[in-house]
């Protein structure tokens, strides 16, 4: 008996080490090759996702909360202040105490605008001097949690101008230097 | 090892039946075996297989790893709006100074109105209305107070005897 030759016919014969392994597959694809390092990306990115929305804790989700929540208050506050402004023969209400909303201001005000709210309060702002004019009108937001003030600021709009102090907000609505 | 069955001992009718050597006939056989494995080519010795579906999961699974970093990436790296950041206290002296007067001015405006509405001065900074916070209260007589505070380093007071535009001014209290 012969022992098989190679080249004997035109199609190529299996060696001996084809035989002893699967048939040759198909190029392996990059995502298949890389499957273990693909489901380890995933892992990570879903504990980086898990770690940032943790991370601020349920007080600095809820004073971010409030701080939105106050900047809108404050900008209906000071909405219903040009309007009564405009309205009231150009006179700013006197200085109120904080969670009340002066008197003037309470027509315009939006229903859903308030001056007092569970962890801030609202206090209507007037300062004048009549000896040299200056005047500061504007809206403070005093909250529970002294950092609601810097979250505030922090959030603002580009547009309102503010002053923070000792946990306190101030949107200043208008002001004047004097004579 | 034989058995009953093995047609190498069965009985022939014919006596001159000359029974085939074993060693010949597995040798034919080898050889016929030897010549049909020769005829069969490596693609042709392939199971002859379904093509199987396509397997999305790898693709799946690249969607998501991308997606779980992009969503990280962007949470981490530019937040939205509504997701809490650290916030680190930015201001310069100056706008300590700035707001400590400030909140005097406004403190002071406030019993100001108390006064001219009572016709006295308040005994705390709440009977005013205010929130009292970090700012002190001292009545010096009937008609007279002062205001003080600190923010920081920056302090401020103020004394009702002197203007309110001095100290929104910056020229007094410093």
């Amino acid at each position: 008996m012969t022992g098989p030759r190679s080249g004997e016919t035109g199609q190529r014969r299996m060696t001996s080490g084809e035989r002893g392994r699967p048939p040759a597959a198909a190029p392996v694809s990059w995502f298949v090759r890389h499957a273990a390092r693909l489901r380890q990306a995933t892992w990570i990115g879903i504990a980086l996702i898990g770690i940032r929305l943790v991370a601020p804790r349920p007080d600095g989700w809820r004073r971010w909360s409030d701080a939105g929540m106050a900047l809108q208050d404050v900008e209906a506050a000071r909405t219903a202040a040009l309007i009564s402004y405009q309205a009231a023969d150009r006179a700013w209400p006197a200085p109120g105490r904080f969670g009340q909303a002066p008197q003037a201001l309470l027509p315009f005000l939006p229903g859903e605008a308030a001056f007092s709210r569970p962890r801030y309060h609202l206090g209507w702002e007037y300062a004048a001097d009549s000896v040299s004019g200056v005047r500061l009108i504007g809206v403070s937001v005093v909250g529970v949690d002294p950092r609601l003030a810097s979250i505030m600021a922090h959030r603002a709009p580009a547009g309102m101008s503010f002053v923070v102090s000792n946990g306190r907000f101030i949107a200043l609505i208008a002001s004047a230097l004097g004579r | 090892m034989m058995t009953p069955e093995d047609p190498f001992k069965r009985p022939f009718p014919d006596e001159n039946y000359v029974p085939p050597d074993e060693a010949d006939l597995r040798k034919q056989a080898l050889q016929k075996a030897y010549e049909i494995a020769r005829s069969i080519s490596v693609e042709q010795s392939r199971p002859a297989v379904p093509a199987a579906p396509r397997d999305l999961g790898p693709l799946l699974r690249a969607a998501n790893a991308a997606l779980a970093v992009t969503v990280a990436g962007w949470l981490w790296l530019a937040p939205p709006a509504w997701l809490p950041v650290t916030v680190k206290d930015q201001r310069s002296p100056e706008q300590r100074s700035l707001g400590v007067r400030m909140v005097l001015a406004l403190e002071a405006s406030r019993i100001n109105t108390f006064v001219a509405t009572e016709g006295r001065l308040p005994t705390s900074l709440v009977e005013a209305g205010s929130d009292g916070r970090d700012v002190r209260y001292i009545v010096v007589d009937a008609r007279r107070y002062t205001l003080s505070s600190h923010d920081g380093d920056r302090s401020a007071s103020y004394d009702s005897a002197s203007p309110l535009g001095t100290l929104l001014s910056g020229e007094a209290g410093r």
